[in-house]
Protein backbone atom coordinates (compact mmCIF):
# COMPACT_ATOMS: atom_id res chain seq x y z
CA UNK A 1 0.00 0.00 0.00
CA UNK A 2 2.75 2.36 0.99
CA UNK A 3 4.51 1.91 -2.33
CA UNK A 4 1.34 2.78 -4.20
CA UNK A 5 0.96 6.02 -2.29
CA UNK A 6 4.52 7.00 -3.05
CA UNK A 7 4.08 6.13 -6.70
CA UNK A 8 0.89 8.16 -6.79
CA UNK A 9 2.68 11.20 -5.41
CA UNK A 10 5.53 10.64 -7.87
CA UNK A 11 3.13 10.55 -10.81
CA UNK A 12 1.25 13.60 -9.60
CA UNK A 13 4.42 15.59 -9.35
CA UNK A 14 5.59 14.45 -12.80
CA UNK A 15 2.25 15.53 -14.22
CA UNK A 16 2.42 18.83 -12.35
CA UNK A 17 5.90 19.58 -13.67
CA UNK A 18 4.88 18.77 -17.21
CA UNK A 19 1.81 20.94 -16.87
CA UNK A 20 3.79 23.83 -15.49
CA UNK A 21 6.27 23.58 -18.35
CA UNK A 22 3.30 23.54 -20.71
CA UNK A 23 1.93 26.71 -19.18
CA UNK A 24 5.35 28.29 -19.39
CA UNK A 25 5.56 27.35 -23.03
CA UNK A 26 2.14 28.83 -23.68
CA UNK A 27 2.89 32.08 -21.93
CA UNK A 28 6.60 32.55 -22.40
CA UNK A 29 8.70 30.14 -24.43
CA UNK A 30 6.84 30.57 -27.69
CA UNK A 31 6.93 34.35 -27.61
CA UNK A 32 9.39 36.09 -29.87
CA UNK A 33 10.62 38.17 -27.02
CA UNK A 34 11.82 35.13 -25.12
CA UNK A 35 13.36 33.51 -28.20
CA UNK A 36 15.29 36.67 -28.97
CA UNK A 37 16.57 36.91 -25.41
CA UNK A 38 17.61 33.28 -25.37
CA UNK A 39 19.41 33.57 -28.70
CA UNK A 40 21.31 36.63 -27.58
CA UNK A 41 22.37 34.89 -24.38
CA UNK A 42 23.63 31.90 -26.33
CA UNK A 43 25.55 34.16 -28.67
CA UNK A 44 27.15 36.13 -25.85
CA UNK A 45 28.06 32.96 -24.02
CA UNK A 46 29.74 31.55 -27.10
CA UNK A 47 31.69 34.78 -27.57
CA UNK A 48 32.76 34.75 -23.97
CA UNK A 49 33.90 31.13 -24.11
CA UNK A 50 35.91 31.84 -27.21
CA UNK A 51 37.59 34.86 -25.65
CA UNK A 52 38.40 33.00 -22.46
CA UNK A 53 39.89 30.17 -24.44
CA UNK A 54 42.01 32.54 -26.46
CA UNK A 55 43.18 34.22 -23.34
CA UNK A 56 44.27 30.98 -21.72
CA UNK A 57 46.21 30.08 -24.86
CA UNK A 58 48.05 33.32 -25.39
CA UNK A 59 50.19 34.06 -22.41
CA UNK A 60 51.58 37.31 -23.78
CA UNK A 61 51.12 40.02 -21.21
CA UNK A 62 51.04 42.91 -23.65
CA UNK A 63 47.57 42.30 -25.06
CA UNK A 64 45.97 41.16 -21.87
CA UNK A 65 44.57 44.52 -20.81
CA UNK A 66 42.30 45.06 -23.80
CA UNK A 67 41.12 41.46 -23.79
CA UNK A 68 40.17 41.66 -20.15
CA UNK A 69 38.12 44.73 -20.81
CA UNK A 70 36.33 43.00 -23.66
CA UNK A 71 35.55 40.00 -21.49
CA UNK A 72 34.23 42.20 -18.75
CA UNK A 73 31.99 44.01 -21.18
CA UNK A 74 30.52 40.79 -22.52
CA UNK A 75 29.99 39.45 -19.03
CA UNK A 76 28.10 42.60 -18.17
CA UNK A 77 25.88 42.25 -21.23
CA UNK A 78 25.29 38.62 -20.38
CA UNK A 79 24.15 39.53 -16.90
CA UNK A 80 21.69 42.09 -18.23
CA UNK A 81 20.33 39.64 -20.80
CA UNK A 82 19.85 36.99 -18.12
CA UNK A 83 17.99 39.42 -15.94
CA UNK A 84 15.66 40.37 -18.78
CA UNK A 85 14.99 36.74 -19.54
CA UNK A 86 14.05 35.87 -15.99
CA UNK A 87 11.87 38.96 -15.87
CA UNK A 88 9.95 37.80 -18.92
CA UNK A 89 9.36 34.48 -17.18
CA UNK A 90 7.73 36.12 -14.19
CA UNK A 91 4.19 35.99 -15.55
CA UNK A 92 4.23 32.25 -16.05
CA UNK A 93 6.02 31.69 -12.78
CA UNK A 94 3.21 33.43 -10.98
CA UNK A 95 0.56 31.30 -12.70
CA UNK A 96 2.51 28.15 -11.99
CA UNK A 97 3.01 29.06 -8.36
CA UNK A 98 -0.71 29.60 -7.81
CA UNK A 99 -1.66 26.29 -9.38
CA UNK A 100 1.07 24.48 -7.46
CA UNK A 101 -0.28 25.81 -4.20
CA UNK A 102 -3.74 24.63 -5.17
CA UNK A 103 -2.45 21.19 -6.03
CA UNK A 104 -0.48 21.00 -2.83
CA UNK A 105 -3.48 21.87 -0.68
CA UNK A 106 -5.50 19.22 -2.53
CA UNK A 107 -2.84 16.60 -1.81
CA UNK A 108 -2.71 17.79 1.76
CA UNK A 109 -6.40 17.11 2.14
CA UNK A 110 -6.11 13.56 0.78
CA UNK A 111 -3.05 12.65 2.81
CA UNK A 112 -3.92 14.49 5.99
CA UNK A 113 -2.46 12.50 8.87
CA UNK A 114 -1.69 9.52 6.65
CA UNK A 115 1.63 7.75 7.03
CA UNK A 116 2.60 7.45 3.41
CA UNK A 117 5.67 5.32 3.93
CA UNK A 118 8.42 4.28 6.28
CA UNK A 119 11.71 6.06 5.82
CA UNK A 120 14.80 3.89 5.93
CA UNK A 121 16.52 6.66 7.91
CA UNK A 122 15.71 9.25 10.54
CA UNK A 123 15.83 12.70 8.96
CA UNK A 124 17.93 15.36 10.62
CA UNK A 125 16.40 18.14 12.71
CA UNK A 126 14.83 20.64 10.39
CA UNK A 127 13.74 17.96 7.93
CA UNK A 128 11.68 16.24 10.63
CA UNK A 129 9.31 19.18 10.49
CA UNK A 130 8.61 18.34 6.85
CA UNK A 131 8.69 14.57 7.02
CA UNK A 132 6.58 14.33 10.16
CA UNK A 133 4.02 16.95 9.21
CA UNK A 134 0.43 16.20 10.28
CA UNK A 135 1.53 12.82 11.66
CA UNK A 136 1.03 11.98 15.30
CA UNK A 137 3.45 9.92 17.33
CA UNK A 138 7.14 9.93 18.04
CA UNK A 139 8.37 7.48 15.42
CA UNK A 140 10.34 9.72 13.12
CA UNK A 141 10.74 7.12 10.40
CA UNK A 142 7.07 7.65 9.57
CA UNK A 143 6.88 9.88 6.57
CA UNK A 144 4.18 12.25 5.44
CA UNK A 145 3.21 13.23 1.91
CA UNK A 146 4.91 16.61 2.14
CA UNK A 147 8.41 15.14 2.30
CA UNK A 148 7.89 12.80 -0.65
CA UNK A 149 6.30 15.55 -2.69
CA UNK A 150 9.11 17.96 -1.92
CA UNK A 151 11.89 15.63 -2.97
CA UNK A 152 9.97 14.44 -6.01
CA UNK A 153 9.40 17.92 -7.29
CA UNK A 154 13.04 18.74 -6.70
CA UNK A 155 14.49 16.26 -9.14
CA UNK A 156 11.55 15.94 -11.52
CA UNK A 157 11.29 19.63 -12.29
CA UNK A 158 15.00 19.94 -12.84
CA UNK A 159 15.24 16.91 -15.11
CA UNK A 160 12.15 17.71 -17.13
CA UNK A 161 13.48 21.17 -17.81
CA UNK A 162 16.75 19.64 -18.94
CA UNK A 163 15.03 17.15 -21.23
CA UNK A 164 12.84 19.82 -22.79
CA UNK A 165 15.78 22.17 -23.05
CA UNK A 166 14.09 24.92 -21.06
CA UNK A 167 16.41 24.91 -18.09
CA UNK A 168 17.37 28.41 -17.04
CA UNK A 169 20.86 29.31 -18.23
CA UNK A 170 23.43 28.69 -15.55
CA UNK A 171 25.49 31.56 -14.27
CA UNK A 172 28.19 31.24 -11.70
CA UNK A 173 26.66 33.80 -9.38
CA UNK A 174 23.38 31.97 -9.53
CA UNK A 175 22.24 31.14 -6.03
CA UNK A 176 19.60 28.42 -5.81
CA UNK A 177 18.17 29.92 -2.62
CA UNK A 178 17.66 33.35 -4.15
CA UNK A 179 14.28 32.53 -5.68
CA UNK A 180 12.12 35.11 -3.86
CA UNK A 181 14.16 37.88 -5.39
CA UNK A 182 12.50 37.33 -8.74
CA UNK A 183 9.09 38.19 -7.34
CA UNK A 184 10.02 41.77 -6.67
CA UNK B 1 26.65 27.51 -38.07
CA UNK B 2 28.70 24.63 -36.72
CA UNK B 3 28.09 25.85 -33.19
CA UNK B 4 24.34 25.62 -33.48
CA UNK B 5 24.73 22.15 -34.89
CA UNK B 6 26.91 21.07 -32.00
CA UNK B 7 24.44 22.14 -29.39
CA UNK B 8 21.77 20.08 -31.10
CA UNK B 9 23.49 16.74 -30.64
CA UNK B 10 20.89 14.63 -28.95
CA UNK B 11 21.39 13.62 -25.37
CA UNK B 12 20.98 9.95 -26.23
CA UNK B 13 23.82 10.12 -28.71
CA UNK B 14 25.99 11.77 -26.09
CA UNK B 15 25.11 9.15 -23.50
CA UNK B 16 25.82 6.29 -25.88
CA UNK B 17 29.24 7.72 -26.54
CA UNK B 18 29.99 8.57 -22.94
CA UNK B 19 32.58 5.78 -22.62
CA UNK B 20 33.95 6.27 -26.10
CA UNK B 21 37.36 7.81 -25.72
CA UNK B 22 37.55 9.02 -29.31
CA UNK B 23 34.40 11.08 -29.01
CA UNK B 24 35.06 14.79 -28.66
CA UNK B 25 32.92 16.57 -26.10
CA UNK B 26 32.59 20.25 -25.40
CA UNK B 27 32.60 21.28 -21.76
CA UNK B 28 28.86 21.83 -21.81
CA UNK B 29 28.24 18.38 -23.18
CA UNK B 30 30.47 16.88 -20.52
CA UNK B 31 28.43 18.56 -17.78
CA UNK B 32 25.19 17.36 -19.30
CA UNK B 33 26.50 13.88 -19.68
CA UNK B 34 27.75 13.75 -16.12
CA UNK B 35 24.39 15.01 -14.95
CA UNK B 36 22.54 12.14 -16.61
CA UNK B 37 25.08 9.47 -15.76
CA UNK B 38 24.89 10.61 -12.19
CA UNK B 39 21.11 10.29 -12.12
CA UNK B 40 21.35 6.76 -13.48
CA UNK B 41 24.03 5.75 -11.01
CA UNK B 42 22.00 7.27 -8.16
CA UNK B 43 18.91 5.27 -9.06
CA UNK B 44 20.95 2.09 -9.20
CA UNK B 45 22.58 2.77 -5.84
CA UNK B 46 19.17 3.61 -4.37
CA UNK B 47 17.76 0.30 -5.56
CA UNK B 48 20.70 -1.68 -4.24
CA UNK B 49 20.76 0.12 -0.89
CA UNK B 50 17.01 -0.32 -0.52
CA UNK B 51 17.10 -3.98 -1.46
CA UNK B 52 19.82 -5.01 1.02
CA UNK B 53 18.36 -3.05 3.06
CA UNK B 54 20.71 -0.50 4.52
CA UNK B 55 19.05 1.90 6.93
CA UNK B 56 20.19 5.12 8.49
CA UNK B 57 23.19 7.19 7.61
CA UNK B 58 25.33 4.44 6.07
CA UNK B 59 22.97 4.71 3.12
CA UNK B 60 23.89 8.35 2.55
CA UNK B 61 27.55 7.61 3.02
CA UNK B 62 27.28 4.86 0.41
CA UNK B 63 25.56 7.28 -1.93
CA UNK B 64 28.22 9.96 -1.57
CA UNK B 65 31.07 7.48 -1.86
CA UNK B 66 29.71 5.78 -4.95
CA UNK B 67 28.48 8.76 -6.94
CA UNK B 68 31.45 10.98 -6.20
CA UNK B 69 33.76 8.05 -6.78
CA UNK B 70 32.02 7.32 -10.04
CA UNK B 71 32.24 10.90 -11.24
CA UNK B 72 35.88 11.15 -10.20
CA UNK B 73 36.84 7.94 -11.96
CA UNK B 74 34.82 8.94 -15.00
CA UNK B 75 36.50 12.26 -15.50
CA UNK B 76 40.00 11.11 -14.75
CA UNK B 77 40.01 7.82 -16.64
CA UNK B 78 37.64 8.45 -19.53
CA UNK B 79 37.62 12.18 -20.13
CA UNK B 80 41.07 12.95 -18.74
CA UNK B 81 40.03 16.39 -17.53
CA UNK B 82 42.96 18.43 -16.28
CA UNK B 83 41.63 21.70 -14.86
CA UNK B 84 40.82 21.65 -11.18
CA UNK B 85 38.07 24.25 -11.45
CA UNK B 86 36.24 22.24 -14.03
CA UNK B 87 36.62 19.06 -11.98
CA UNK B 88 35.00 20.77 -9.04
CA UNK B 89 32.21 22.00 -11.27
CA UNK B 90 31.62 18.48 -12.52
CA UNK B 91 31.57 17.20 -8.95
CA UNK B 92 28.70 19.54 -8.14
CA UNK B 93 26.87 18.98 -11.40
CA UNK B 94 23.38 17.67 -10.70
CA UNK B 95 24.10 16.94 -7.07
CA UNK B 96 20.73 17.86 -5.58
CA UNK B 97 18.59 16.14 -8.23
CA UNK B 98 20.66 12.99 -7.98
CA UNK B 99 20.54 13.01 -4.18
CA UNK B 100 16.76 13.29 -4.21
CA UNK B 101 16.38 10.68 -6.93
CA UNK B 102 18.52 8.38 -4.80
CA UNK B 103 16.38 9.00 -1.71
CA UNK B 104 13.18 8.32 -3.65
CA UNK B 105 14.39 5.06 -5.13
CA UNK B 106 15.75 4.01 -1.74
CA UNK B 107 12.40 4.72 -0.06
CA UNK B 108 10.43 3.01 -2.80
CA UNK B 109 12.44 -0.19 -2.86
CA UNK B 110 12.72 -0.32 0.92
CA UNK B 111 8.96 0.07 1.35
CA UNK B 112 8.21 -2.40 -1.41
CA UNK B 113 10.44 -5.17 -0.11
CA UNK B 114 10.78 -4.69 3.61
CA UNK B 115 7.79 -2.93 5.14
Amino acid sequence: MATLDVLFILLVSIAASLASEGVSWLLVYRTDNYKRGKASIDRLQAQLDKLLEQESQTSSLSKKGSKDKKIEKIEEQLKIANKELSFSKMKSMFAVAVSMIALFSYLNRIFDGVIVCKLPFVPIGFLQGISHRTIAGEDYTDCSMTFIYAICSMFIRNNIQLILGTAPPKTKQNNPWALPEEKK
Amino acid sequence: MSETKDTKKSQLLLLKNSFNKDFKFTNKEISQNIHWLRQIVSVLIGIIVGAIPITGYPGFIAYILFTCGFVAIYYTKVLEVEEDDFKWELMQEGFMPSLTIFVISWILVYNFLHV
